[in-house]
């Protein structure tokens, strides 16, 4: 199924070309909305319907029609009104991805701050490190509804997003500062390093275990 | 298409559609030119597209990616056997439905 989502994929790129340019500007948007939401659906049954969807409505351009004509609605709205009975992604899926980047992120905020070089020992605020994991979910969370509700306008999507960022990263600073050395632990530097040696095996296995698993 | 007439057709297109993919498989335009060609000229891919995906959901339609005559893989829509009985319950409710509506005209003639 991943090798026809694939063969779907570039063909939706091929087909597109075709189109005329009030009818690219049309798809890109439906396109884009639906991408937008892939991650809640079952995404090869997206990309066909993508794919099929492309297809008549290049027969429908041939034949004299626009989009918007043949749809009888705008893009955003077509897009919905597929969603709306599309089947959904698995929750056990959605819960899988949660989890990776969770642990993901458990692990890389571990593994950047170990000092390879010093014979200092590793020292972390354990209340730092799980309010970064969290305003870190957060915001994931934020950009992604985000996105969704500001299809179609761009300029206003990178300025709302960036702002975010500077919060987020500003949020990220702010903890730092006032709770670094909150509930602190401290690690003797070996004993860091080889846990660190440890955590990047087991996360290089789970994360291969975890891509092999989704694909 | 008037709303009332939108309105009209809510329900009965669903068993349209149904009847179209029984004489034939078909794909999602030439089912839309189909019903275009039988008189609903109003009928858009808005509408239909969501039907499909809702006939097909309940098990009334099955479909098949297959290459077309035109070359590129197509979706096509075959009717189920429950989607032959789902058919011919629709066509026994809207000859019901029919028969009353007449009624009630010659009673009000």
């Amino acid at each position: 199924m991943s090798d026809k989502k694939e063969k779907y994929r570039q063909q939706i790129l091929e087909i597109q070309e075709k189109l005329n340019a009030e009818n690219r500007v049309y798809f890109d948007k439906f396109y884009e909305t639906m991408g937008v939401n892939m991650l809640a659906y079952k995404e090869e049954i997206m990309v066909e319907t993508v794919y099929t969807l492309l297809l008549d409505l290049l027969d429908a351009q041939y034949g004299g029609e626009t989009a918007s004509a043949y749809f009888g609605m705008d893009a955003v709205d077509m897009a919905k009104k597929m969603l709306e009975k599309m089947q959904r992604e698995n929750p056990r899926y959605m819960l899988k991805v949660a989890a990776f980047i969770m642990v993901s992120g458990l692990f890389w905020s571990y593994f950047s701050e170990i000092k390879w070089f010093s014979a200092k020992p590793y020292q972390f605020s354990w209340v730092v490190y799980l309010l970064d994991i969290v305003i870190y979910l957060i915001f994931a969370v934020l950009f992604y509804r985000i996105m969704q509700l500001l299809i179609g306008r761009k300029i206003l999507s990178y300025v709302i997003l960036w702002l975010m960022l500077c919060l987020m990263i500003g949020t990220f600073v702010l903890i730092s500062l006032f709770l670094k050395d909150f509930q602190a632990i401290a690690v003797p530097a070996l004993t860091s390093k080889v846990i660190g040696c440890i955590l990047l095996v087991i996360y290089g296995i789970g994360a291969f275990a975890w891509y092999r698993d989704m694909k | 298409m008037t709303i009332r007439e939108s309105q009209m057709l809510k329900g009965i297109l669903d068993g349209c559609v149904l009847r179209v993919i029984a004489s034939g498989e078909v794909y999602g335009y030439e089912l839309i030119q189909k019903l275009k060609n039988a008189g609903f000229e109003s009928v858009v891919g808005g509408t239909i597209y969501p039907i499909l995906q809702k006939l097909e959901k309940n098990g009334d339609v099955s479909s098949v990616m297959k290459k077309s005559a035109e070359g590129p893989d197509r979706k096509y829509f075959q009717i189920t056997e429950q989607g032959q009985a789902t058919l011919q319950e629709f066509r026994e409710d809207f000859e019901k439905l029919v028969d009353k509506v007449e009624t009630i005209w010659r009673k009000d003639k």
